[in-house]
């Protein structure tokens, strides 16, 4: 039972930033602008996140300022993707890059040192927030039976996690009941016929592409204000890519990606637990685990289970034509 | 009453003026032919209409009330509907979303899908447009596309529907759904204006036409007082009638034969049906035809571009050409140029030319793994300027250097440097199509008479071209297109316009013209 | 003449920006904090004024204070007899001494005069400790230093208050420190910088006045844009701009070994630049870079490995190697072009999974007991010497790689532009309806294409591991495949340009490490100089606003 909760906590606590940051992706693409920049709107989120929480003591506002910077750094891509028409692959390499050495360089700025931050204070968990202490040691032998333990355990989460399966469904609900997620789907499908029903390209896209950073920067946040309580160097190690991976496997829909990232999340919490699992009698190194995600998102980019196509207008530029 | 009137339009783009002082007018409650050939201006004079361009000059009078369009926004409003000639759909959605998109009922924050269901529907019903209004576009075939495009422009309250091109895309069953949709249509009240070339349709459906040609209004007729073939000649015109002096053909043996082509075309329906003809090398074989009969699928079939359904292509042998044809079916486009067979495409600028390469380069895509333009995979610059000097003189290409990039030349020079390569290949058998669209009348002279020489140098020339008078003027034989087949083949002496025109019109001799 | 006119205007204004730029730099450079003299204060002014023939003349001026005089004479004249002592108006005294040259100065003070590539002194001056301790508090120093030509720079120390006025500089010091010490000083001469930004603007002006080479215009302006931001942060951080991009000069041109290492950081560079361009003539974005790399290197690692245990002939070895590692990135790289060129998965997507795929592959084969190296890092052991790229020089590892990278440059430039096979890629890459039409095989040029620049990035990787780490290790080789896509978009994918961009991103990080050692700018700034650069390659369209160039498709 405790292995049970404690596999099940491993995996949301991996898959989280995984689909948080997926739900984003599928906003911004969905929309029709791809977004290879996850990555660095997860860093921004993260760092922003750290030196919210060290000026004002409080991570919650922490989290804020996290979510308002990844959306302003997300606007640098819509703004070259939109207004200039730019190659929108270029510009989210250009993020990555820009992310990356930004983060470092005001660290060493704000904190003064190398690499990692000072700690700050980290978002108190469920179990915290719900006021469920952790029985002492003794009294759980005395009653021999753990059932606060377990209690303390099955809480012993990020709330972030909480918003983050929200923000799955609320995603879902929005892309697909309401107006403003169907001209969003619409203007990724076929740009020029949004157009032409007087609905705003650049507007849709500017939304769509501010809301896949707001979510990263939520993710970062979660990474740094829940996971470690400091900023670390190239804290999001390829979970922007991941979240990639997720997006695409899930074709587009917020609750596939969630599923896909819940899988991803299996796989790498799975290292917590068994160091070289046994399949079919063959011991598989875990770095193979590891790949899986990577592996995964091509077969089915190749069409070999269950073809994944991506909105017909992804990537494309919108310009109004002078002779159509 | 006129629902609708343009006075006066003129639009140019760069150095095109594709609108030409263009004035017509449409009374309520008709369907009104606007007819053209492709490039004519038509589509440019409804994009005007519907608001996705402005106009340099010329004003747009609505139920007799001036009406400027800032954008299709203002257009809808006003109670115009476009059905584009390239859907505009997204495939992933369905019908229902398809329609409302952009003006979703009831616009609070969510979506009243049900609701906007239930309109779909009652629209569907009211005109007799039957689609599922569940399905997602891209299950559905094109015919029922268009009803959701129609149904598009109704939800939004139009009273004044465009339809650019309609039939282009549709088989015949669908077309004749679509007549029926439009003749509802009229019935409920709405004003139709119905952009086609094809003629039967034109003449079947419409109440008024009014012709388009380079850009300026032909003339405005009832539709009960003109044939077809009327139209024909005032969509095509005599104007341009260049007299090419050429001397009798001397026919030698078999060039290009084909034999039965059955072909799909992007949108997999049949658009070429049983094509058989021959060329035969030393004679120039002009297939007349208004555009999308299957002419671009033809030219792709025997360049190897697309392959067939069914049927073969051959050629007579490069080398021994009276040693009997060899089947080139299936080969891959480079084949097909080593057995002989060179090209001009339609389009020079998506096929024929690589714009940004200059004209030295231009002149040798396809041949330059070949001596002398490489030699072990190095490319031979001097062989390429050299070549490029002989064939700039040779064509009269005006450019300032044969460096300057292709994009830079004017239309006429641009196909000379394609004529120019393809010919360079000295092939037996040459497809050359619309050799002179958009091209300027000196070039054009030129051009005519270098595909005369080819003839007289014993080349099999297949001519495709939708200037009557070109195919008129340079054929010594002509075949008919018409819906993918070849109505009738005929020599150039036999060819009279009215003939071709009743032809280009699908009117078979002997057959009753509204069959 | 309209055209001409704005273009003028356009110029003018650039040129205004430019010098507003530098008004601001040079205000911060200038922006004196000079303090206020202290009333009881007694002074001892040094001032020194170096000429370009090597002599110091040095005035030393102070109030007529025996005990001050005996000290002053001692430590900053050394004694000479031949020093000349008057009073001046004011009634301080003033001592003059000339130096004939920078050998007669040592024990007053030390004078190293660096010749290569700058015109750079370095002086060491001594700061005396005062022997009166109730007094020392009281009396402050001067120094002024002035050099022929030049512009001055201290080395860093944030208790020194210093004021630097063109090729001058004034230092005050209170003689309270504990114990005797040195100061530092150097003195660079900016010129080359300068006469390299001057040529940057002059090329700019000429090319648009011209209209000729309007294709460097937005590279230029790009780097010149980024350098600018680059200034801005350097500011808002308080250091000097001017200081900072001196620091970056040095690192590179200051010594044999700096410039040495920044051809060593340029190798890499142009191979993954050269793997990018190469596709993107093609009309693909190969950004797998990183993995190709990795894949390359640890090729090379292993054919270097099995020199081990068997002799190899050096020659053969390193053949070997290279053509291993070539050949495994290349086969590697195929894949995404399968993927493209069978089942249309974009190219994009592809390498970036096959980066990770790489990575955690390389991650599991490192620390395999079959290659894992005995100790904790995850790495191969050395490799043989016989697969060792040759270095130039003794104690450099700066090595015959980047004689490879160069010919593979030019011979990159040579099949693209030169042979038919380049031919075909470029008619792929630029418009692929025209290319099919023209009875080019698509699909087998996608492969051949991703097959060869996968195979440049390889060599990145063997070049690494044969010339530098002599091993394969997991951390290493992260960063070159991206970096190799600013170098290649920077000179917008042209190989022969690409050899200049990968020299221009070898100094921004040789520079950068440089100048994050000696005035302390986090060297994360050359990233996002990096950054910044592409951010306005990619939206040309600023750039061409602001110049108003057409875009030439």
């Amino acid at each position: 039972m405790e292995f049970l909760i404690r596999l099940i906590i491993s995996t949301l606590s991996m898959a989280a930033p995984l689909f948080i940051t997926a739900v984003g992706g599928i906003f911004s693409e969905r929309s029709g602008v791809i977004n290879i920049a996850l990555e660095g709107m997860m860093l921004i989120g993260a760092f922003f996140g750290v030196v919210g929480c060290f000026y004002t003591g409080s991570p919650w506002l922490g989290l804020l300022i996290a979510v308002i910077a990844g959306g302003l750094f997300a606007a640098i891509h819509a703004v070259i993707s939109i207004k200039y028409h730019s190659n929108q692959v270029v510009s989210g390499v250009a993020l990555n890059m820009l992310a990356s050495g930004l983060t470092v360089f005001l660290l060493d700025i704000i904190f003064g040192i190398k690499g990692t931050s000072e700690n700050v204070a980290t978002i108190p968990n469920m179990n915290a927030i719900l006021g469920v202490v952790k029985p002492a040691a003794e009294a759980v032998k005395q009653a021999g039976f753990d059932n606060r333990m377990l209690l303390y355990k099955a809480l012993d989460f990020s709330p972030i996690i909480l918003i983050g399966i929200a923000v799955v469904f609320i995603a879902h609900t929005v892309l697909f009941k309401t107006v403003f997620g169907l001209r969003l789907r619409a203007t990724g499908e076929h740009a020029k016929a949004a157009d032409t029903l007087g609905i705003s390209v650049s507007k849709m896209r500017y939304a769509g592409v501010i809301i896949s950073g707001i979510l990263a920067g939520l993710a970062g946040a979660y990474l740094s204000l829940s996971l470690t309580g400091a900023f670390r160097k190239d804290m999001s190690a390829g979970r922007g890519y991941i979240a990639l991976a997720a997006m695409i496997t899930g074709k587009w829909s917020p609750i596939n990606a969630f599923i896909a990232s819940l899988f991803f999340g299996f796989a790498q919490a799975l290292e917590f637990f068994i160091s070289e699992p046994v399949i079919l009698g063959v011991k598989i190194p875990q770095q193979f685990i590891q790949m899986l995600p990577y592996i995964l998102t091509m077969i089915v980019l190749a069409g070999f289970i269950g073809k994944s196509v991506s909105p017909h207008d992804l990537g494309k530029p919108y310009v109004k034509d002078e002779k159509l | 009453m006129n629902a609708l009137s343009m006075k006066g339009i003129t639009k140019r783009f760069k150095n095109v003026v594709a609108n030409d002082d263009i004035t017509f007018a449409v009374a309520k409650n008709t369907i009104h032919g606007l007819v053209g050939e492709n490039g004519a201006g038509k589509s440019t004079l409804m994009n005007i209409l519907y608001g996705l361009l402005e106009p340099d000059e010329g004003e747009i009078f609505v139920n007799e009330k001036i009406a400027g369009f800032k954008g299709p926004k203002d257009a809808i409003e006003a109670g115009i509907g476009m059905v584009h000639q390239h859907f505009m759909l997204a495939g992933p959605l369905t019908v229902t979303e398809n329609i409302i998109l952009g003006s979703e009922p009831e616009g609070g924050l969510f979506l009243n899908y049900k609701k906007a269901r239930e309109m779909v529907a009652e629209l569907s019903d009211r005109y007799g447009l039957i689609v599922d209004p569940d399905a997602r576009i891209e299950s559905i075939p094109v015919g029922l596309a268009q009803r959701v495009e129609i149904l598009k422009t109704l939800y939004r309250g139009a009273k004044i529907i465009i339809l650019d091109e309609p039939t282009a895309v549709l088989t015949p069953q669908e077309v004749r759904e679509l007549l029926k949709i439009m003749d509802n249509l009229r019935k409920n009240g709405v004003t139709i204006i119905f952009i086609s070339h094809k003629l039967k349709e034109i003449k079947r459906i419409t109440d008024e036409i009014t012709v388009i040609r380079h850009g300026k209004t032909i003339g405005t007729e009832p539709t009960s007082k003109v044939t077809e073939n009327d139209i024909a000649r005032m969509m095509v015109g005599r104007d341009v009638v260049f007299n090419v002096e050429k001397g009798k053909a001397r026919i030698l043996g078999q060039g290009l034969t084909l034999d039965g082509i059955v072909a799909k075309n992007d949108k997999g329906l049949t658009c070429l049906k049983h094509v058989s003809l021959e060329v035969k090398r030393g004679e120039i074989f002009g297939i007349a035809g208004v555009e999308g009969n299957g002419q671009s699928e033809l030219l792709e079939v025997i360049s190897g571009l697309r392959k067939p359904v069914s049927g073969n292509v051959m050629v007579c042998d490069r080398t021994n050409p009276d040693t009997g044809e060899k089947d080139i079916t299936g080969m891959t486009p480079d084949e097909i140029y080593e057995s002989g067979v060179a090209h001009v495409p339609e389009d020079r600028h998506k096929r024929g030319l690589q714009l940004n390469f200059n004209i030295e380069e231009n002149l040798v895509t396809s041949l330059i793994h070949k001596k002398p333009f490489s030699s072990f995979g190095m490319i031979c610059s001097d062989a390429l300027a050299n070549n490029a000097a002989e064939k700039i003189k040779e064509y009269d290409i005006r450019c300032g250097s044969s460096r300057v990039k292709a994009q830079n030349l004017s239309g006429g020079n641009q196909q000379k440097v394609v004529i120019a390569r393809e010919l360079s290949k000295q092939p037996r058998v040459i497809i050359i199509a619309q050799p002179t669209r958009g091209v300027d009348i000196g070039a054009i002279e030129f051009i005519h008479q270098k595909i005369i020489e080819l003839r007289d140098s014993g080349v099999a020339v297949l001519l495709i071209s939708a200037e009557l008078s070109e195919i008129m003027n340079l054929s010594d034989r002509i075949g008919v297109i018409y819906e993918g087949e070849i109505l009738e083949t005929m020599d150039a002496a036999d060819a009279t316009e009215e003939k071709l025109g009743l032809l280009m019109a699908g009117i078979k001799k002997g057959v009753n013209a509204n069959a | 003449m309209l055209n001409n006119m704005t273009n003028l205007k356009l110029s003018v204004k650039i040129a205004v920006i430019f010098i507003l730029a530098f008004f601001l730099m040079a205000a911060q450079f200038t922006g004196a904090v000079s303090s206020a003299i202290a009333g009881e204060t007694r002074w001892i002014n040094v001032s020194s004024k170096i000429s370009a023939d090597g002599s110091m003349t040095r005035e030393v001026k102070l109030s007529p204070d025996a005990e001050l005089l005996k000290f002053a004479k001692a430590e900053f004249l050394g004694d000479f007899p031949d020093l000349i002592e008057e009073k001046c108006s004011d009634g301080l005294v003033k001592m003059t001494k000339k130096f004939v040259d920078l050998e007669e100065c040592v024990g007053v003070l030390m004078v190293q005069k660096d010749l290569y590539f700058t015109d750079r002194y370095q002086i060491r001056q001594s700061l005396p400790l005062y022997p009166d301790e109730k007094v020392m508090r009281d009396i402050k120093v001067r120094f002024e230093f002035e050099l022929p030509n030049g512009v001055i720079k201290i080395l860093k120390d944030r208790k020194l208050q210093s004021r630097q006025l063109g090729s001058q500089t004034v230092n005050e010091f209170t003689l309270d420190h504990a114990g005797n010490m040195d100061l530092y000083y150097q003195f660079n001469n900016y010129k080359p910088i300068t006469a390299v930004l001057l040529a940057a603007f002059l090329i700019f002006i000429a090319a648009r006045m011209t209209r000729r080479f309007n294709f460097i215009l937005i590279p230029v302006l790009a780097v010149l844009i980024a350098f600018f931001f680059a200034g801005i942060a350097i500011i808002v951080i308080g250091e000097s701009p001017v200081s900072a991009m001196g620091a970056m000069y040095e690192g590179v041109f200051a010594s044999r070994t700096n410039f040495l290492n920044m051809l060593l950081a340029t190798t890499p560079l142009i191979f993954t630049g050269l793997a990018v361009s190469f596709a993107f003539n093609c009309g693909l974005f190969n950004i797998g870079g990183e993995g190709q790399v990795m894949i390359g290197g640890f090729a090379a690692a292993l054919v270097g490995i099995v020199g081990l245990k068997f002799a190899i002939n050096p020659m053969v070895h390193v053949i070997m190697a290279i053509l291993a590692a070539g050949l495994a990135a290349g086969l590697y790289s195929l894949i995404a072009g399968v993927f493209r060129a069978k089942f249309n998965v974009h190219e994009v997507i592809s390498t970036i999974m096959l980066n990770y795929i790489a990575y955690t592959l390389l991650g599991f084969l490192v620390v395999h007991p079959w290659f894992k190296e005995n100790g904790p890092n995850p790495q191969t052991p050395e490799i043989a010497h016989s697969a060792f790229l040759p270095a130039f020089f003794a104690r450099h590892d700066f090595n015959y790689g980047f004689i490879l990278a160069l010919v593979m440059a030019v011979f990159m430039w040579f099949i693209l532009y030169k042979t038919s096979f380049g031919f075909n890629i470029r008619s792929v890459g630029l418009n692929a309806k025209a290319a099919e039409y023209s009875g080019i095989n698509i699909s087998k040029t996608i492969m051949l294409t991703m097959f060869i620049s996968g195979m440049l990035a390889g060599l990145a990787g063997s070049e690494r591991v044969m010339g530098l780490f002599h091993k394969y290790n997991s951390t290493a080789f992260v960063g070159y495949g991206i970096d190799g896509i600013a170098v290649s978009l920077l000179v917008n994918n042209n190989p022969l340009g690409i050899i200049l961009s990968a020299l221009l991103f070898g100094f921004l990080k040789t520079g950068g490490s440089y100048m994050n050692r000696e005035i302390g700018v986090p060297v994360e700034l050359v990233v996002v100089v990096q950054a910044v650069i592409i951010f306005f390659i990619a939206a040309d369209k600023i750039v061409r606003n602001m110049l108003n160039v057409k875009e030439s498709r």
